[in-house]
Order: structure tokens, then C-alpha cells, then sequence
């Protein structure tokens, strides 16, 4: 059971698209004049042949507006007087642990946009974190336009807060190891930059790399990291949406996102408790997306800043997913509790809509009209109970653990010291005070 | 308002030969305090000559003023500079005489004692122009985005001051507010630049409440009348860069001189409070005592504490002096004759609801950015291509300022509807209007359609062009009128300006109670006039339509502004030859008042987007037993027919109408066009600017009106044998519709939405009376009807 995932531009013929017996479902990825502009799950019986009029069918029925619309797009934007901005220097840091395969898919896919910049191209950095081995390192050597460093205090948000000031370009775009860029990803950095100067973070789409498994489909099937094809800009308000900005999700997803480097440095950077594998192994990006739009900057969705991600393969991985979603997501209603106390009430309703929400679903599943398995949803529902029992502070205490052994590891063997200086203590401590 | 000349822009030369700002000085024996204020305006740089001028307004002045302008003149060193006499004393009628005598958009208030600073009238011109970016002239006459700005005012002693003197700068109208432009909620006199359109607008030029110092007397009060009058309706800014420096002479700073100066303050700031007041006139009695004793004891306290302790009490004196002029002018006000007392209160109270600005943004020029705004909802933006409209945004003021790439995401979703629906059709339609909610076709767009579209917005524009050219259908325009020769002015003046003129244009006065529309109509050869003494407006319609002579009537009102290309785009739309009958857009002139705000988002608002709908027979038949929402077709305000189905459906019913039920008339028409099997089409494209009522009172009259039309219209269909739907609407879904409104009314206490929901309700139990006193009269039935 796979879906075969094929990417399509409008302009140009559309192909047949021949499916092998294994293959139950497509995805179409498609594009106009190269930008993307919408994502076709199809179930189909096998085997079979797709024709271009079938596809043709399909694209009209879902998407049509969406081609006019960026149609008209590029007709009004060629009365708009031409002019290079002078774009800010971007560096892109990627935070790994001991899946150099994954790196080295994912610097095949990057260094090409690299190359293509001009003269000052991006920076890449990679930031190897608590690594058991040097394959990475062994990975990255042969690229001379990638930055390697180590960060050894295990833990996503360590990494990410290691990258924050190591980088030097004044943005900051961070991607997991498990996803490759899209051909436009860069360019859809700058369209963003350029149309909203005035944001301090970006999101962008995710799409997915392979469907190959039936937990791969399932997952998408749910809709994926969806945020859709439309720009989205969130501001002070979001009209319609009264917890705002309080909210499950509603900013993006942590594997491909950006921030104005100096900001989010201002605002703390990354909070280390969220994201360290066991016990809290999600949430900091929530945490951060939150604190940047509170803090009274833009957040921009878009959808040309685009990656495809490889979903988790094995059910019971996706399961476990879905439970570190609940759990990362009270983690950071607790945190925000403490640290934000004038939107408390919202986010004392967030938690009651989002508990109504989940057990809708579940009813829904239950009468077969949800595409995930009762249990899903019912890890998901568990991870939250979870981390609404006190698993913020429970996190907190061992990364500060993982800190002071650290340090002590440090103060014994100097001679072993890392190149790489830990990140600022006061900053770390004033997110989350 | 006249669309073609907004579309073209200006050539720069053409502009630079406009005045833009015009200096009034308004001067009573002051002349060699006016020599140096001359002085300082000669020296001005940076400004083109060709935009400013300056005129000095000679108050009766004995003195040697005149000889003094007489040699600046001579000098050639300010350029336009001019001098008028106003006989009559004082400040305000001077300035008055000031605003009739200049022409420029913007004038400045420059008092004599005024040095300006040599790059003020460069600055002041700077922003004048730049207000709204990429706006033309007409366009910012046409909604004024700025009532008033003024700058930074320092004062400039010519002996050094007492320190005493330094608390009562503000007699002195210092100004004073930071580095930064601002939107502010009052400005000093002192070089207020004002906009001609915005003080035409509050009503100044007409009358004026406060008056001005007389001569020697000190009285102020009328630059506060002026800045809190256009405080109330448009926003006020500041602007630091256009500084001047007050000369304040020695004799100013003295004691006795304060004293004098601060009386009258107080009795200008009563008035400028009586001015502003909401509420009744006992009320205001009561605030003002209340006030003048709590500052009167408090002044009075320290005065003690400082004769006690034998300090200089000179402060506390002269604020006494201040409330006891305050209070003297309170027992003025009380002994007024209540009419005049009635012209002072409230007279610059800020309106309960905020406006919503129009702007027009023609997308061919470009897309530009919306700036920053006060004292309005926000801006409800036209999008168009040239000369066709594609949509509206309404921008709440929190979003702005909104910069171009945030507006082309907000109107992109508006286009590609517009769009889709006129350049792909299947797909794309637009949900048509049903007994319960829209009605939507669920259809699929062609693939190749969509994808083929290349720069849809120029190929809409072609479309529309060819589609124009092919028509060569002759049209006579139709306008009823009763005793309102000031709206038709407007819209005759409006109806010239279409570029495929119309065969005849017939204006119909409608019983009229004087002569002056036909004197109006007299002043156009090509327009004929027709009597029609009966009244009734379908009385008139038909009179109209006897006289009419084209392939096509379209019919529009006095209270309307046509779009140049207004008749171009209703043509085609008779392509279809069973197209019988066409609507068009109907877009409002303005949304200042509540009103006018309620009257476009109620459900009898013009709100038939921007998408061509086409009503046949399949949508009579299908809504027929529900009643068919005809009055959703259109408004007679804009509608055409081809003059031949009058003689297959019969005229306009003269039981309805304004004059008689109210309104329906045209609704009620379009029935019978369906009935016999033709279609109506909604062609969005032909488009018309509507003045909706400003006031609340006569939109109540005006919902009545309409809902009296609505059911006679109903029982007046229903008369056709089988056509049930009609009662239906009438006995059940109206009643249900009203009784939920009713619940909701008394809910949100008539306000907003709900406030006109009595008139509707006393219109429809008032329509079912006036049809039955009325049956009798009735005409031939529709069946018949269609059988001649």
C-alpha cells in the first residue's frame, strides 16, 4: 500500500501517469509557472492509468480558483515598479543527531539553491548535536560551503539555541534532518521577506516526501502540517478566531521555519525544556511562534517556502507522534500560564476547546467517519492529559540536570572543551521566567 | 463624481499650474507687524510659485496697511499676492471673506503677528499633495483623508517674558507636540491650513456660531470653532515642519493685558464645551457650574495660600479672571432666546458612528499603499480595471496603514471571483438569490478554460470593449423627478460625461411645486423636459415612456451619479434576445452616517456583488411557490428595458411606486417579465453612485416606504390566477422573518441593523390596507395584460 506522489505543472502537458499494482493512491504535487498552488490526495482502484483528462478533472474540481487567482496575481504584481530589495544575509541551520543519511539528503537538495543565490550565498550550518559517532562530520566535510558545529548538550532546543548564535546572517531559517527542501524554498523566503519586511518569523508549507506506508498516507490523509496554499500573516488579531493568539498549531510547523535572528535572541531565544526527547519531546516551536506574536511582531505563513518531510513510516511511530503533539501542546499551555499571566483565560478556554475538539474527533472515529484509528487519537488525547500534569516542570528539572552535568563534565576536563560556547544562560533563564 | 477624469492622470506641468495653498492674513491696523510677517513669507524657498499665493484680507485697517501690501506687491516677491477689503469687523468675518475669496484646496490661516519659517509653505505643500499617495487633485476634493493641519507654533518674545507669564503660553497659541506628524484632536489657529472641501463640508462658510474678537476685544473662540467643527467630521494633523514664530509683543506679556485675554478664554471655552455637548441643555447648565465652582474655589485657595504667605498671587488672578469670564458667559448663554441657545449646543459633537471612507483604486494604475487614518471605521476600497469594477475590500483602521503587497493578498480572493464568473462563466457562477438563502450551481470548471487565462484582468477589459462596440442599440434615459433641482443638477452634470451618449434624455417632473427643475433643465438643450402633474412615480415612468424614442429606456434617479461608462456597459447586455430587462451596480457616494451605513449592509442594500447574474424562466418557475425574489433582480435607480416588452407586459402599475404605496414598481414589472417566459440579467459592469439618506429619520421613512411597495408588490403579483408564492411570503415567511427580527430588536434596542425594523414592520401592515382601499382601482390583471 503507497501512494505514488507526482509533481505537476499546469502549464505544460500534463503527463499519464502509469500506477504499479502496490500503488493505491496519488498525490499530486502541482505547480503553475513553478509555484506551488495545491496538493491532490487520490484514492484509486489498482491498477490503473491515469490520463491527463482524468487529472485534468481533478485539478478544475479542487483548485481551479487558485490557478486564476495566481493568474491575476502576476498580471498585478507586473504594475508594480520593478526593484531588487536588498535582502537581508539568511543562514540556514539544520539541528541533527545521529541521522547523517538524512543530512546528506537534505544538503543534496540545498546546496543547488545555495550555488544559485549570486554572489553571497546563504550560509548552511549544521549543528551536531550530542552526536555518538563523527559521521556526520565525516557527511559534511566534502561540502566547503557548510558549516559544521557540535552541540553537546542533547536536546533540540540546545541545538537550536546553539545555531541562534553561531549563525551569522541576520535571519535564521531552521529544518529538521527528515525533510528536503523544494526548488523554490529560497525564492519563497525572499517573497516573504520582501512582502513583509516588518514580520520576525516565517513559516512555510509542508509537503510530504514519500507516501509509502499506510502510516505515512494516514497521516497525511489527516491533513499533514497543512497551513494550505494561501499566504496567511498573523498579526495582533485573527479575525474569527477568538482565543487568538492562543491556539494548537494554527502558526505552522517546527521543521521549517525562520526567525529574525537579533529578535528572537531579544526575546530569550528557544526555551531548552520542550524538545528533548524523553520526557517532553515537542512543543518548542508552539513556544516560540507564540512568544514572537505576542511580543507584537508579524507571523507569515507561506506557502512557497516549501519542504517535504518524511513522515513517520511504522504506525506505531505515527501513534507516538500523535502523543508527543498532546503532550508538546500542554507543555506549552502550562508554560504559557506561568509566563504570560495576562492571556491565562485563554488559555484555560484553549485547553477546553481543544479537549472538545479531540473528543469530537473521537466520537467521530468511533462511528467511522475520521480517518485515524480510535487509538490515535486517543494517544494524542493521553500526551495531553499528560502534559497538563506537570510535565513542563518535570522537563525543566532534567534539563537542568543535563546542564549542570554539563558544566561539571567542563570544569573537570578542560582540556576536553567543546569549541562550542553554551548558549547564554541569562537569556535561556529570562524565557522562562 | 466623474470616473473617466479620475483615471487620467494629471500632466505634472498641468498640476504645477494649480494653486494648492493659499495664505489668508487676516489684519486690522497692525501694519508693521504685517511688513515683517510679508517679509518672512518673501523669503520662502523650495515651494514652485505657480502652487501658492497669498491674500491679505484688510479688515477696515486706518492705518498704513494698504501701502505697506501695496509695496510688497510691487516688490514681485511673493507671488500672487493680493489684498480685499472686508468691511465688516471682525476676525471671523474676515476670515470668512478670506475662504470666498481664495480658490486653492487648501487654505492657511497666517495671523499677522505670524513669521512663517522660510521652508514652511514648501513643507505645507509637501504634505497637501502627499496626503494620499499617487491621489489626483479630484480625488482628494472628492473625500477629504485631512480636514486641517497645522505646526509647531514658538513663541517669539520681544522682551523677555515674567515668569509668571510662561503658565499662559497657551494664550499665546503655542503648539507644540513633538518631531513626529500626528493625528491630533485639536490645532491652534495660528496657521491652521485647512481644506476647502472638508470646511464646505461641517458648514462653516454658511454660519458661523462663535464670533471672533471684535475690533479690540478680546474675545477668541472662532479658530476653536473651526478646528473642533472639522475635529468632529475628519481628522486634524500636525505637521512639525511647517513652524512659524508668534511675535508676541512686550505689551502682550503685561498683567492687565492677560487679565483681558484670559476673560475672553473663558467665555470662548464655554462656548467651545456648548459646542461639543451631547446631551440636554439643563445638563450642560449643571456640568458648566459644577466645573466653574470647582476651578473657581481651587483658584481662589491658592490665590489665599500666596497672600498669606505673601508671594506674588498674579497666576491664581489671572485664572480667576479666566472662570469669571467663563461664568459671565454661562449667564450669557442662560439669558439667550432659546433658538439661538438651540444653534449653540452640540453643534460639533462628533457623530455616534465613525465614517467609512470610499477610495476608488483603479488597479491598472497600480497597486499603492492605504495610509493611516483617524476618526473613520476604515476605508472601503473600490478595486477597479479602468473602467470596470471588480469587487470591494473594506479595511477596518486597525489594518492600516496597509502596504501594497498586504493589499494585493486581501484582493486577490475578491478578483478571482469577479473573474472567474465573467472570464470562465461555468464554475464561476454566482449563487443566485433564493426564498432561504443563496442558490448555488454546482457545476465543475473546464480545466483548459482556467489554465488558458493569461493576464485575465486585460483580457476582461477586452472583452468588455468588444462586446460594447457591437451593440448599436439607440437609448433614451429616463429621470423622475419631484422638487429636488439640487440632486438633479448632479446628476445631469453626471450624465454628460458618458462617452456613448444616450438618443434623448428625458427628465420627468413629477408634480412638481415649482418651477425650478424645468428653469434647471432649461440650462441643457439636449435633455427634454416633461410635466407630469399626477403624482406617483409610475405615473411618471409611463409618461416617460411615451415620450421615449430609443430601442432601450433605462431609467435612473435624481439622488444618482452615472459612471461615464454606464451606458456602454448596459448595452451588451441586451445581447441575449430574450434578455428583456438589465440591472446594473449600485455603488454609494458616501458612508459617513449611520445611516447611510445601514442602509448598504441591510438586506434592502445594493448588495449585488460584482458577478453577472442572469434570472429565466427556470428560476421563476423554481421559486414560485415560495414566492420569487424578484426585488433581488435590481433597484429602478439603475435598469433598463427593451421598449418593446411594454407593450407585451403592460406599463409600470401606478399603485405603486413612491407617491403612491412607496416603492416595487420596478420589482413588480420585472414579475410580469419573467412570468411571460423572458429573462432579467444583473450585468455588474454598468455601474451607478447612489446618495443613500444621510439621516436616520428619513431612512425610517424610507424602510417604511419600501415595505409598504413590498407587500401591495406581493398582493398585487398575487393577483394571477395559481401564483400562491406571493400570499406565502406575504402571510407566512414575512411574519416569521419579522417576528425574529423583532426578538433581535428588542435585544440589541433597535440600534444599528435593527433600527429600522418598526418602520418595516408599520410599512407592511400599512401596504396590506393601502392595497385593499385600492383594489378597486386595479388594472387589467397580468394575464390579461399579456394577451394584448
Amino acid at each position: 500500500m503507497s501512494y505514488a506522489i507526482v509533481q505537476l505543472e499546469v502549464t505544460a502537458p500534463l503527463p499519464t501517469i502509469a500506477l504499479t499494482p502496490d500503488q493505491t493512491g496519488v498525490a499530486l504535487i502541482v505547480r503553475q509557472r513553478d509555484r506551488l498552488v495545491g496538493r491532490i490526495l487520490k484514492a484509486v482502484s489498482t491498477p490503473c492509468t491515469l490520463t491527463p483528462d482524468q487529472i485534468k478533472g481533478w485539478i478544475a474540481e479542487a483548485i481551479a480558483p487558485k490557478l486564476l487567482q495566481e493568474s491575476i496575481r502576476e498580471e498585478l504584481l507586473s504594475t508594480l515598479p520593478d526593484s531588487t530589495p536588498d535582502y537581508p544575509s539568511f543562514t540556514v541551520a539544520i539541528c541533527t543527531k545521529d541521522r547523517p543519511d538524512n543530512v546528506a539528503r537534505l544538503l543534496r537538495s540545498l546546496i543547488p539553491l545555495q550555488q544559485e543565490t549570486g554572489p553571497t550565498p546563504f550560509e548552511i550550518l549544521i549543528v551536531d548535536n550530542a552526536p555518538s559517532d563523527d559521521r556526520t562530520q565525516a557527511i559534511v566535510a566534502p561540502f566547503p560551503s557548510v558549516r559544521y558545529t557540535r552541540e553537546p548538550k542533547a536536546g533540540l532546543d540546545f541545538a537550536r539555541n546553539c545555531a541562534l548564535h553561531q549563525a551569522s546572517g541576520e535571519w535564521l531559517a531552521f529544518l529538521d534532518d527528515d525533510v528536503v527542501v523544494d526548488r523554490q524554498w529560497f525564492r519563497g523566503w525572499r517573497e516573504a521577506w520582501a512582502e513583509n519586511p516588518d514580520a520576525a518569523a516565517f513559516t512555510g508549507l509542508v509537503l510530504p516526501y514519500e507516501m509509502e506506508t499506510a502510516a505515512q498516507i494516514l497521516f497525511e490523509q489527516r491533513g499533514g502540517f497543512g497551513r494550505g496554499f494561501e499566504k496567511i500573516r498573523y498579526g495582533a488579531q485573527l479575525p474569527g478566531n477568538p482565543l487568538y493568539p492562543c491556539g494548537a498549531g494554527i502558526f505552522g510547523a517546527g521543521c521549517n521555519m525562520a526567525f529574525k535572528r537579533q529578535v528572537f535572541i531579544d526575546l530569550g531565544g528557544f526555551d531548552d525544556a520542550p524538545d528533548t526527547g524523553r520526557p517532553l519531546p515537542g512543543g518548542g516551536d508552539l513556544d516560540s511562534f507564540y512568544r514572537v506574536v505576542r511580543a507584537g511582531y508579524p507571523l507569515v505563513y507561506e506557502p512557497q517556502y516549501a519542504v517535504y518531510h518524511q513522515h513517520r513510516r511504522e504506525l506505531h511511530q505515527l501513534q507516538h507522534q500523535y502523543w508527543t503533539w498532546g503532550l508538546g501542546f500542554m507543555a506549552f499551555v502550562v508554560k504559557s500560564m506561568q509566563t504570560d499571566p495576562e492571556r491565562r483565560s485563554h488559555l484555560i478556554r484553549l485547553i477546553f476547546w481543544w479537549i472538545q475538539d479531540q473528543l469530537g474527533q473521537l466520537g467521530q472515529s468511533l462511528i467511522g467517519t475520521h480517518v485515524l484509528p480510535p487509538a490515535m487519537i486517543l494517544a494524542e488525547i493521553w500526551g495531553g492529559m499528560v502534559g497538563l500534569c506537570g510535565e513542563y516542570g518535570r522537563s525543566q528539572r532534567r534539563v537542568e540536570a543535563i546542564r549542570q552535568h554539563h558544566h561539571q563534565s567542563q570544569m573537570l576536563s578542560p582540556s576536553d572543551a567543546q569549541p562550542v560556547p553554551a548558549p547564554e544562560r541569562q537569556a535561556v533563564g529570562r524565557s522562562q521566567g | 463624481m466623474n470616473q473617466q477624469q479620475l483615471r487620467q492622470p494629471i500632466p505634472d506641468q498641468e498640476l504645477s499650474l494649480e494653486l494648492v495653498l493659499e495664505l489668508v492674513i487676516c489684519t486690522y491696523n497692525n501694519a508693521d507687524l504685517l511688513a515683517g510677517a510679508l517679509d518672512a513669507i518673501a523669503q520662502q524657498q523650495g515651494a514652485n510659485p505657480a502652487q501658492w499665493g497669498v491674500l491679505v484680507v484688510n479688515n477696515n485697517c486706518t492705518d498704513h496697511t494698504a501701502t505697506v501690501v501695496a509695496q510688497t506687491i510691487q516688490s514681485a516677491t511673493i507671488p500672487n499676492l493680493r489684498m480685499v477689503i472686508e468691511p465688516v469687523q471682525g476676525l471671523t468675518p474676515a476670515r470668512r471673506c478670506g475662504v470666498q475669496q481664495t480658490t486653492a484646496p487648501w487654505v492657511a490661516f497666517v495671523d499677522d503677528d505670524c513669521f512663517l519659517r522660510s521652508d514652511w509653505v514648501a513643507n505645507a505643500i509637501a504634505f497637501a499633495t502627499q496626503q494620499f499617495p499617487q491621489q489626483s487633485q479630484q480625488q482628494s476634493q472628492q473625500q477629504p483623508f485631512c480636514g486641517a493641519f497645522g505646526g509647531r507654533v514658538t513663541l517669539d518674545w520681544e522682551t523677555p517674558p515674567p515668569a509668571y507669564v510662561l503658565d499662559f503660553t497657551y494664550c499665546f497659541a503655542e503648539q507644540e507636540w513633538g518631531e513626529e506628524a500626528k493625528a491630533v484632536d485639536w490645532l491652534v489657529g495660528a496657521g491652521m491650513t485647512i481644506n476647502r472641501l472638508a470646511l464646505e463640508r461641517v458648514g462653516w462658510i454658511d454660519q458661523q456660531f462663535l464670533a471672533d474678537r471684535v475690533g479690540k476685544q478680546l474675545i477668541s473662540g472662532g479658530d476653536m470653532e473651526i478646528a473642533l467643527r472639522l475635529a468632529a467630521r475628519y481628522p486634524l494633523w500636525y505637521v512639525p515642519d511647517c513652524q512659524l514664530f508668534h511675535q508676541i509683543s512686550a505689551q502682550r506679556t503685561h498683567y492687565d493685558y492677560l487679565l483681558k485675554m484670559n476673560a475672553g478664554l473663558g467665555a470662548s471655552q464655554l462656548f467651545v464645551q456648548a459646542l461639543q455637548w451631547g446631551q440636554s441643555y439643563p445638563a450642560f447648565v449643571l456640568s458648566c457650574i459644577r466645573e466653574a465652582w470647582k476651578q473657581t474655589t481651587y483658584s481662589a485657595k491658592i490665590w489665599l495660600k500666596a497672600r498669606l504667605k505673601g508671594e506674588s498671587a498674579l497666576a491664581s488672578s489671572i485664572m480667576l479672571k479666566f472662570w469669571q469670564g467663563y461664568g459671565l458667559a454661562l449667564w450669557r448663554m442662560v439669558r439667550m432666546d432659546g433658538g439661538d441657545r438651540q444653534q449653540l449646543l452640540g453643534r460639533a459633537q462628533p457623530p455616534r458612528t465613525q465614517p467609512w471612507r470610499i477610495h476608488h483604486l483603479d488597479l491598472s494604475q497600480g497597486l499603492e499603499s492605504l495610509p493611516f487614518l483617524t476618526r473613520t471605521q476604515g476605508i472601503y476600497v473600490v478595486l477597479w480595471w479602468q473602467q470596470l469594477p471588480l469587487g470591494h475590500l473594506e479595511i477596518v483602521a486597525e489594518d492600516l496603514p496597509l502596504a501594497p503587497t498586504q493589499l494585493l493578498r486581501r484582493l486577490l480572493p475578491v478578483l478571482t471571483e469577479t473573474l472567474g464568473s465573467q472570464l470562465v462563466g461555468q464554475g464561476f457562477e454566482a449563487p443566485l438569490p433564493g426564498a432561504f438563502g443563496d442558490w448555488q450551481q454546482q457545476t465543475c470548471p473546464e480545466f483548459d478554460a482556467v489554465v488558458a487565462l493569461h493576464r485575465p484582468l486585460a483580457q476582461f477589459q477586452q472583452m468588455r470593449e468588444t462586446a460594447a462596440a457591437a451593440c448599436q442599440d439607440t437609448v433614451s434615459v429616463i429621470i423622475c423627478t419631484r422638487d429636488r433641482p439640487d440632486q438633479l443638477a448632479h446628476c445631469l452634470r453626471s450624465l454628460h460625461t458618458l462617452v456613448t451618449p444616450p438618443q434623448e434624455i428625458i427628465v420627468v417632473d413629477n408634480a412638481p411645486t415649482s418651477d425650478a427643475t424645468q428653469t434647471l433643465v432649461a440650462q441643457y438643450p439636449q435633455v427634454s423636459y416633461v410635466r407630469e402633474p399626477r403624482p406617483g412615480l409610475s405615473i411618471a415612468r409611463n409618461t416617460g415612456l411615451q415620450h421615449a424614442t430609443g430601442d432601450l429606456v433605462a431609467f435612473t434617479d435624481d439622488d444618482v451619479d452615472v459612471h461615464p461608462h454606464w451606458l456602454e456597459q448596459l448595452r451588451p447586455a441586451f445581447r441575449d434576445p430574450t434578455v428583456m430587462a438589465v440591472t446594473g451596480l449600485i455603488i454609494p457616494a458616501k458612508l459617513d452616517t449611520e445611516a447611510e451605513q445601514v442602509f448598504q449592509r441591510g438586506s434592502t442594500g445594493f448588495g449585488w456583488g460584482y458577478r453577472p447574474l442572469v434570472f429565466d424562466h427556470h428560476f421563476f418557475a423554481e421559486m414560485k411557490p415560495l414566492g420569487v425574489p424578484v426585488w433581488r433582480i435590481g433597484a429602478g435607480a439603475n435598469m433598463a428595458f427593451r421598449r418593446s416588452i411594454f407593450a407585451e407586459v403592460g406599463d409600470f402599475d401606478p399603485r405603486l411606486g413612491a407617491g403612491a404605496s412607496g416603492c416595487s414598481e420596478d420589482s413588480e414589472l420585472w414579475y410580469r417579465v419573467l412570468a411571460a417566459g423572458w429573462s432579467c440579467r444583473y450585468e455588474p459592469t454598468a455601474v451607478v453612485y447612489h446618495h443613500h439618506r444621510a439621516d436616520l429619520s428619513s431612512l425610517n421613512q424610507q424602510m417604511q416606504a419600501y415595505m409598504r411597495g413590498h407587500a401591495v408588490a406581493l398582493l398585487v403579483q398575487a393577483e394571477n390566477p395559481g401564483h400562491w408564492g406571493n400570499i406565502r411570503r406575504l402571510a407566512i415567511a414575512l411574519p416569521r422573518y419579522y417576528g425574529r427580527r423583532l426578538v433581535g430588536g428588542c435585544i440589541h434596542r433597535f440600534q444599528g441593523s435593527y433600527s429600522t425594523v418598526l418602520p418595516e414592520i408599520r410599512g407592511l401592515i400599512s401596504g396590506v390596507g393601502f392595497y385593499l382601499r385600492h383594489r378597486q382601482s386595479s388594472p387589467t390583471p397580468l394575464n390579461q395584460r399579456a394577451l394584448n
